[in-house]
């Protein structure tokens, strides 16, 4: 049972929004669409709820096919990134909205109950006598939340719900959305996010859209750790994976990448796999470190370009040979600009993709 | 310096008080004057202003007014909301919508009165002619009293909702359409879909429509007068055309009472307008 995507393709004006896109979610999942803006996630999102219709392909719920079905016909809820509520209904009256219309005919003290849970569920339960417009950004998406999961219905869609919220008001909504959407017990939760944070905290599916194409599709951690093209591996890392071209060449008849003199990679395991002479190499920003210790052991001279405090670690912007590298090191460290450091690669962190058609071809390190 | 500042405000309290403060002054002057041309004017107190709550004339123009702006708005608030609901969103056609509807707000009032005028003429005008091949019927503007009002009525709704049309197309294009498809989601009817989600979110736009429409066509004057001088009788005869009369008969004390009375009334019902249509639908904070 859930929702199955079959070659969907949906077009906007003659170019294609979404490109013969297919996938399945389960239910109990809690699937997350990643892309930038512009690449489609919305546009799947709208076509899978039925508020427009694919150009091709087909859209099947529990296995019957809806594709043709109005969003009225369908059992689902959505929200937007923008605070979507009837701006002339209390809170209460909003949240009961749903129920008022729905076809199962619910007595008054039913639907009170369900508003009343909901709301306290929200941490709106103190505010239902007021309207939308007197509420703050936070309080307004936590409503129209609300409004969603009121209904029972079967899919919950959730387009960029944390967009508009200020940094600290969307990490205490994120681990709500956790808490709250684990308690679900049917269908299932879509979510489509810039956010490659939002994807990794909450999903257990992750698909990476690029140009309407559905790059990658599986389970988060598999996602995470495999990033089947450069693509997803420079989206789907906070701060984004450095990648740059390396040359093949042999050194005391092992096999080994060189980007540069001093940063050479042994990739002698996949001989048999790297037939070209160039490929690029991907390391996340964690893969680089300026203390050798440990897993950190093949040095490297850069310079420091930028330097700043992200939370309680610090993400350095280097230049080594002609190429930039970010480092993102543990503590927050004080570094000057301009000045030469060393830089500890941990070699056995590669992705090896294809310099052509950016394909990850092997990864030096199993998870 | 804190004095300083009135230095720069200064030419605007001058022109405001030029333009505004001194002729309402000057009127207030007149009328707590018996005022008659060639003698000296005589303080008379509020007698003028009895004596245009307690004049028959008076009482019915106001009446009339009353009734003609109600039916004005009546029809052409819900018609605007309806038509703009109708035009296109997006596309060429959009503008070739609006630039037809913007025709008649162009046309000065005089020019629109004269043309329904020469429309309406007893056996030439255009409408005339309608009337009594399509449907057997004498249309006499001058002569009788539910054509002459009719006229007016019909010339108004024509002149002036494109107006409302334009600000609800402009407030409806404002609506994000996350706001439809969330009703539509939650299985909304057509109605309750224009009621609880265009209605409220076309508020801001109405109030000033409202407010326009009903300052606008409280102060008709030209058209009625053009078309039949206020007639037949007074039944075409509004407040400001009963005013002017009265100043243009050298009653100037009697005529600055009602310009008086006129304005207050209008100041009155707009902010009645204003503070129901901003709390309507607020409720009641618990």
């Amino acid at each position: 049972m859930g929702i199955i995507v079959e070659n969907v393709t949906r077009l906007f004006e003659g170019k294609a929004a979404l490109d013969d896109v297919s996938l399945e979610i389960k239910d109990g999942d809690f699937c997350t669409f990643l892309a930038a803006s512009g690449h489609g996630k919305t546009t799947l999102l709208r076509v899978m709820a039925g508020i427009d219709k694919p150009d091709k392909g087909k859209i099947y719920y529990d296995g019957k096919d809806v594709t043709n079905l109005t969003v009225r016909e369908r059992n689902i809820a959505m929200v937007y990134q923008h605070f979507v509520n009837y701006p002339s209904m209390t809170v209460y009256e909003n949240i009961a909205s749903p129920l008022r219309v729905s076809k199962a005919k619910l007595t008054k003290g039913e639907i009170d109950k369900r508003v009343r849970e909901c709301a306290d569920l929200l941490k709106i339960g103190t505010l239902l006598g007021q309207h939308p417009s007197e509420l703050s950004g936070g309080q307004q998406q936590r409503l129209a939340i609300a409004r969603s999961i009121v209904k029972e219905t079967d899919y919950i869609f959730l387009d960029e719900p944390l967009t508009n919220l200020d940094y600290k008001l969307r990490e205490e909504l994120r681990l709500e959305l956790k808490k709250i959407f684990r308690r679900r017990q049917r269908g299932a939760v879509i979510f489509a996010t810039p956010e490659p944070v939002d994807a990794l905290s909450l999903s257990t599916y992750v698909g990476f859209l690029h140009e309407g194409r559905l790059i990658q599709y599986g389970l988060a951690d598999d996602v995470y750790h495999n990033p089947c093209s450069t693509e997803v591996g420079a989206y789907f890392s906070y701060p984004a994976m450095n990648i740059f071209e390396c040359r093949k060449m042999t050194r005391d008849g092992r096999l080994f990448f060189k980007a540069s003199d001093e940063l050479m990679i042994d990739v002698d395991e996949f001989r048999d796999l790297l037939i070209k002479d160039r490929y690029l190499l991907g390391i996340r920003a964690h893969g680089l470190n300026t203390v050798e210790s440990g897993v950190y052991t093949l040095p490297i001279q850069a310079t420091v370009e930028l330097s700043e405090v992200v939370g309680s670690d610090t993400e350095l912007h280097l230049h080594h040979h002609g190429f930039p590298l970010i480092a993102l090191v543990q503590g927050m460290g004080t570094y000057t600009i301009d000045t030469d450091i060393t830089v500890y690669v941990n070699p056995r962190r590669f992705f090896v993709y294809d310099k052509d058609d950016g394909r990850l071809i092997a990864k030096t390190h199993q998870d | 310096m804190k004095n300083r500042a009135w230095l720069f405000v200064a030419p605007v309290l001058l022109l405001v008080a030029l333009n505004a403060l001194v002729p309402i002054m000057a009127v207030i002057n007149y009328s707590l004057h018996y005022s008659f041309a060639g003698s000296a004017p005589e303080f008379a107190g509020l007698n003028n202003y009895i004596e245009v709550f307690t004049d028959p004339d008076f009482l019915g123009a106001l009446r009339r007014q009353f009734l003609f702006s109600f039916c004005v708005l009546l029809v052409q608030i819900p018609l605007g909301i309806l038509i703009a609901m109708q035009l296109p969103k997006s596309g060429k056609s959009v503008v070739v919508c609006l630039v037809l509807l913007g025709i008649p707000l162009l046309i000065p009032h005089t020019v629109v009165g004269l043309l329904w005028r020469i429309m309406t003429v007893y056996e030439v005008g255009i409408i005339s002619k309608i009337f009594s091949y399509v449907f057997d019927y004498s249309y006499r503007v001058t002569q009788n009293p539910v054509d002459a009002v009719l006229t007016i009525f019909f010339l108004d709704v024509w002149h002036w909702t494109p107006l409302v049309v334009l600000l609800s197309y402009a407030g409806l294009v404002a609506i994000p359409d996350q706001f439809y498809q969330a009703a539509a989601i939650d299985g909304a009817s057509a109605w309750k879909t224009f009621r609880y989600v265009t209605l409220p979110k076309l508020r801001a736009v109405l109030i000033i429509a409202l407010l326009l429409r009903f300052m606008d066509s409280f102060m008709i004057y030209a058209e009625p007068f053009i078309i039949s001088g206020g007639g037949p009788g007074n039944w075409n005869t509004y407040l400001n055309q009963y005013v002017a009369r009265k100043a243009e008969s050298y009653e100037l004390g009697y005529a600055g009472a009602a310009s008086i009375a006129y304005l207050y009334i209008v100041v009155v019902c707009c902010f009645i307008f204003y503070t129901i249509m901003t709390n309507l639908g607020k409720g009641i904070k618990r």
